[in-house]
């Protein structure tokens, strides 16, 4: 009997190394002071350095930055609405929704970004900034959703009804009670949201446009023209930023969002 | 008596069933009306339909003489106690009791001074920054009632005020609860399932069932003159038998049933078209006695100790009188008593022809 739960950490143990050790072996090197391979050749923060005195990385991250933070400004403002509203159907009408939001979280992402692409073309939307946030909007807006509805259906109904019998309209029991009460899992995910959005490339590949490269297309392009410690540098912000917003995103549901479930008593 | 509460013929259905059905009523200025009934019996629908967060199908609401069927909940002078109190759990208890205040646009100063007054009278004072979460479930209970009392609404609601709470802390909000009605001198419209509450509370009642009223009045009256034996169980215990009318003097009939020896009933107020009446009895006006001293205004008949249950301060003597009958005793507890109610022994149950009272007994063929 006691063999067995040796077994099974092992196992788990084997299963994280094989998720985290390419990634780590990535973050040592962005550390090595080598100027090409693995061979380590000492600690050093230049490709660090090397990589904030990069004008082409900096202009990938503030496009980054601004594409995720649009995306995930526009995921929330029409997320919410929707999943409230959904709340207030009843019956085929959301399954039907529901089966459709969860659509563009499987399908493969090739198809998606060809399918963006096409149809940007089709409307001559120029490809640019507009179009990638559009495109990151496919799949974060789905992401959104899921995440309020499932904290929309713990909230008692009750908490409206009590504001309502207290003298708030529709529009204050929203601002006042429904809002404020949804806010963990609001937060949890604009947090998604953005990481998702940081992080895409294949969608992005196709409707990016001149002058609107983000970090993940940069380091596409840099590979091409070979294999730089500035890249793992570079991959190792990526991954830190996204380990960060998926953490505190999950931290913070845990934390704030306890007590929406805990039914008073 | 001014009126307060009007439902005139007022009936709501949830899909197929009809949850309250044709119900009028009449609730007075300062009065401490109470709903009595078994769960899904349209009690709360009740409560909602005059709260506003439900709109009657039928029928005519009216509060200080004014029609409000199509009143918004957020625009009439009511407010209404959730069973599960549904405080906000993100905002402070001071934030909680002042949220009508603020919905209602009152300036901070009024809204301070208010808040801190009722904090006062449901002697919450020095937890105004606590969450809902840190409070106990009287304190929980205290901080509802608060929100809804400090805006002084023409009629409080309660759904189940005491249910959450436990026996004792029942106890004392009982208490609670009818210090702060008198001392505001507001209306309460309480929904219980629970009849000792609602006999202790309230100064008037109506026992639903089935979405209808089946009758209303006063504690003592539903108690002691209920029309129906439906009412008579649900308020208190009851022993019932069921027999024939044959004949009697006066005041007094004598009424036969199989099994037992005839024993005499008062005379039915209101005419009975059927002979088959139901005769009901309370546990405590009955006696057990030996036979030997019984007055002409007494009935004794014989009968064997099947079970006592003993509660501390009373017991429950249950008394076989035939194969299909058998009765509860209800008397304060005694040693002495307990060692001469032995099972298996035969006794005389005895009681006041006067206490009891007759029903007729419908669709009997």
């Amino acid at each position: 009997m006691t063999r067995f739960p040796t077994m099974f950490i092992l196992n788990s143990v084997a299963v994280l190394c094989f998720l985290y050790l390419p990634v780590a072996v990535l973050i040592v090197l962005s550390f090595n002071d080598s100027q090409m391979g693995v061979t380590w050749q000492g600690f050093s923060l230049r490709w660090y350095d090397k990589l904030f005195h990069n004008p082409a990385f900096l202009d990938a991250m503030i496009n980054s930055l601004i594409i995720a933070l649009a995306s995930t400004g526009m995921s929330l403002l029409l997320g919410v609405g929707t999943a409230i509203g959904m709340e207030r159907l009843r019956g085929r009408a959301v399954s039907f929704i529901n089966m459709g939001l969860v659509l563009p979280l499987v399908i493969p992402e090739i198809l998606l970004g060809v399918a963006l692409l096409m149809m940007f073309v089709l409307i001559r939307m120029p490809l640019g900034f507009l179009t990638i946030m559009l495109g990151h909007g496919v799949f974060s807006l789905p992401l959104t959703i899921v995440i309020i509805r499932a904290r929309l259906r713990k909230l008692d109904p009750t908490w409206e009804d009590a504001a309502r019998d207290l003298g708030a309209d529709s529009w204050r029991v929203l601002t006042h009670v429904t809002l404020p009460l949804l806010k963990p899992a609001i937060v949890g995910a604009a947090l998604l949201a953005f990481t998702v959005s940081l992080d895409d490339f294949v969608v992005t590949f196709f409707v990016a446009g001149p002058g609107s490269t983000t970090l993940p297309l940069k380091v596409f392009s840099m590979i091409k023209t070979g294999m730089t410690p500035e890249i793992n540098a570079l991959s190792a912000l990526l991954v830190l930023v996204s380990i960060l917003g998926v953490g505190c995103s999950w931290c913070y549901q845990q934390r704030v969002g306890r007590y929406a479930e805990k039914r008073l008593l | 008596m001014e009126l307060c509460v009007r439902l005139d013929r007022v009936s709501k259905r949830h899909g197929t069933t009809t949850a309250v059905n044709q119900v009028s009523l009449e609730i007075q200025r300062g009065e401490f009306f109470s709903l009595l009934g078994p769960s899904g019996s349209g009690k709360t629908t009740l409560l909602r339909l005059i709260a506003g967060l439900d709109f009657p199908d039928q029928g005519h609401i009216y509060i200080q003489n004014t029609l409000v069927n199509a009143q918004p909940p957020d625009q009439r002078p009511v407010n209404l106690v959730f069973q599960h109190y549904a405080l906000f759990p993100h905002l402070s208890v001071y934030d909680n009791v002042a949220f009508g205040l603020k919905m209602r646009r009152q300036s901070s100063k009024k809204i301070q001074s208010a808040v801190g007054k009722m904090l006062e009278l449901v002697r919450l004072q020095g937890k105004e920054r606590r969450f809902p979460n840190d409070l106990s479930g009287g304190e929980q209970q205290r901080v509802a009632l608060a929100r809804a009392l400090v805006n002084e609404p023409v009629v409080v609601l309660l759904d189940e005020p005491l249910a959450a709470l436990d026996q004792q802390l029942r106890q004392s909000m009982h208490g609670e609860l009818k210090r702060l009605q008198q001392e505001l001198h507001s209306t309460f419209i309480c929904v219980t399932h629970q009849q000792d509450e609602a006999l202790m509370l309230s100064d008037r009642l109506a026992v639903m069932s089935a979405g209808t009223v089946l009758q209303v009045g006063t504690p003592q009256e539903l108690y002691h003159t209920p029309h129906s034996t439906t009412v008579a169980d649900f308020i208190g215990l009851s022993n019932t038998v069921t027999g024939v009318i044959a004949g009697g003097e006066g005041e007094i009939c004598w009424m036969r049933k199989e099994g037992l020896p005839p024993f005499k009933v008062p005379r039915p107020v209101h005419p009975i078209s059927s002979e088959r009446v139901t005769v009901m009895i309370r546990p405590e006006q009955l006696a057990i006695g030996c036979g030997s001293s019984t007055s002409v205004s007494e009935n004794s008949i014989p009968g064997i100790v099947e079970k006592t249950v003993f509660n501390g301060n009373e017991i429950f003597c249950h008394v076989r009188l035939s194969t299909d009958v058998l009765w509860v005793v209800r008397m304060p507890s005694s040693t002495f008593r307990t060692q001469l109610l032995a099972i298996g022994q035969p006794v005389q149950v005895e009681w006041l022809i006067q206490d009891g009272i007759i029903f007729p007994v419908h669709g009997v063929s």
